[in-house]
């Protein structure tokens, strides 16, 4: 009886766990047979899944190759990253560092924008997109994905600043260095964990955005997202293939989500607090 | 001096891209809402007839949408709150290495890119005899069925509130660690189970975090669509159809980009409305520590 009760914590987790394993088993069998059984029982291992790899495919990848599709996407995500980690070191500084009119009115309007559904945003951006000519290109898309990522990463960058001591700053601004100086040559390489942290970050969210790159930038040859979307839409859905390509397009993810962890991590551990 | 002359350079750039894609698309919108806008782009403005179009009975479809976003709401609700404290107490009552083994596993569809993770459940629930589900009906000699056309709301439901369980779920653990290891021996000292512990020390301490997900996933998920465009796309015959995904169909489907956007903007004002009250709630000025110095 005391067995059963010091398990009973294992055998639920185990029974509420498993459907979830299964599912991302069958996702791996799947894309290396010809037919999965009970979802994990292999039929017939085959590369022909991965046929989409040097080859077109009939629908959705009529002329171009995927090799297009993951460069636009890598594009894409790159672009979020960059511009989202610079704008948000930058305004990060002033809002943690420097007091002037309308920093509480800054902080509280990032807080109230996450309030604003994307639905809404999306509708309006549409139409800022359509009237800078941005409107199904990738700098436009770019352009509206990363600035829905600026809110988190300000506060999240903020934190970054707020963490390392005054009297660092205070030592360069005393030496001769102008708040710019001081801000490049001391602080920035300071914070450079956490800049590398929001932007991988910001490239998955990039890297693994759907609705965005559906409204604003359509058509199945332009990201790997909206390309899977369109695959599963059809009316044949050919789950080998779709299970390669998904495959395909996670794993990329899955890694920099561990190494943006790690990143991430470093830096609390390494974090100077005054 | 220095810092009146570095202060655009450093804060510029937010303020203009917080200006062009926050800033205008909500001015654009709320203008919008006032309009009959359609796929021509023509400003042509009608007062409120779209909000009145909503709340009169001038949409047939909008009492079926309010009712099918109330039960999606209150269960996702429901299930992310409970069920990633479950969790998360589960797991931190086990050995450390499996407790973390688990919380990985649920830890999956939060990782996974939405299409993918929508894939994986439009197998399990296939229609075909070769979805997961329905080669489980065949076993014992059951006709394979349409899960998503009979049960697409139940369905859409769980599914989408896997995805913010994983985000409650680290919240509740971390909370959970935090606990001085004190107030749990000098429980146990005193003889109470391990339910006594968890019912009268841990979840008492736990009052806060669990305030602050249930708040926070009621906006989250009363604003969801994505997900649910992936998996059904509202259907069938608009039974799994929620509020923002509403906005979203009418706008970029049937170019009624007026009324769409008429409908987002109700979804903002009980969002913000909202939003205010859970402020109140957990006090704003909190979150708003100044900087320390000034030069």
């Amino acid at each position: 009886m005391a067995k059963l009760k010091s398990a009973s914590p294992y055998i639920v987790m185990a029974l509420v766990s498993v459907p979830f394993l299964f599912l991302y088993a069958w996702l791996i069998m799947n894309s290396f047979s010809k037919h999965v059984s009970f979802g994990l029982i292999p039929e017939e291992l085959t590369l022909e899944n991965w046929r989409f790899l040097w080859s077109p495919i009939p629908w959705g990848l009529g002329r171009t190759s995927i090799w297009t599709v993951l460069l636009n996407t890598i594009l894409y995500a790159s672009g979020v990253a960059v511009l989202q980690a610079l704008v948000c070191t930058l305004a990060a500084y002033a809002l943690s560092r420097m007091e002037f009119r309308g920093r509480t009115l800054i902080l509280g309007l990032q807080m109230l924008l996450r309030a604003f559904p994307g639905v809404l945003l999306l509708i309006g951006t549409f139409f800022v997109l359509l009237h800078l000519r941005l409107l199904y290109t990738i700098p436009g898309v770019v352009l509206a994905r990363m600035s829905m990522e600026i809110p988190y990463g300000v506060w999240i960058m903020k934190g970054f600043f707020d963490g390392v001591p005054w009297d660092i700053e205070w030592a360069a601004l005393v030496d001769g260095c102008s708040r710019f100086q001081a801000w490049r040559k001391i602080l920035f390489p300071l914070v450079i964990p956490g800049l590398l942290a929001i932007g991988l970050f910001a490239f998955l969210a990039g890297w693994e955005d759907f609705i965005f790159a559906y409204i604003l930038l359509p058509g199945q040859t332009q990201v790997l997202s909206v390309l899977i979307q369109g695959l599963i839409a059809t009316e044949v859905m050919d789950y080998g293939l779709l299970a390669a390509m998904s495959l395909f397009y996670v794993t990329p993810a899955m890694i920099f989500f561990l190494i943006a962890q790690r990143a991430l991590a470093k830096v609390t551990i390494a974090g100077v607090r005054p | 001096m220095a810092r009146k002359s570095s202060l655009p350079f450093f804060l510029g750039p937010m303020v203009l891209f917080v200006f062009f894609f926050y800033l205008l698309p909500v001015i654009f919108t709320t203008l919008m809402s006032f309009t009959d806008m359609d796929e021509t782009f023509n400003w042509h403005f009608i007062g409120l007839v779209n909000f009145t179009k909503v709340i009169g009975a001038g949409d047939p479809r909008i009492p079926g949408i309010i009712r099918n976003t109330a039960i999606y709401v209150i269960f996702a609700l429901i299930l992310t709150v409970g069920l990633g404290l479950a969790i998360a107490l589960i797991t931190t009552h086990m050995r450390e290495g499996a407790g973390i083994f688990f919380r990985a596993v649920w830890l999956l569809p939060n990782l996974t890119p939405p299409v993918v993770y929508i894939l994986l459940w439009k197998w399990f629930f296939d229609p075909t005899p070769y979805g997961f589900l329905n080669s489980v009906l065949r076993v014992f000699g059951l006709p394979p069925e349409p899960w998503l056309i009979h049960y697409a709301l139940p369905i859409v439901i769980p599914v989408n509130a896997f995805i913010g369980l994983s985000f409650g779920m680290i919240v509740f653990t971390a909370a959970i660690k935090s606990i001085p290891t004190d107030f749990i021996n000098a429980a146990k000292v005193d003889g109470a189970s391990t339910w006594q512990i968890i019912r009268y020390v841990t979840l008492p301490l736990l009052k806060w975090p669990i305030m602050f997900m249930t708040a926070w996933h009621l906006i989250a998920h009363l604003n969801s669509y994505v997900y649910i465009l992936l998996l059904t796309d509202g259907g069938p015959y608009y039974r799994s159809e929620v509020w923002a995904l509403y906005a979203l169909h009418k706008s970029f489907d049937y170019y009624e980009f007026g009324y769409g956007a008429a409908i987002a903007m109700l979804l903002v004002a009980v969002s913000v409305i909202l939003t205010l009250g859970i402020w109140k709630l957990f006090g704003f000025t909190r979150l708003m520590q100044p900087s320390r110095i000034e030069v």
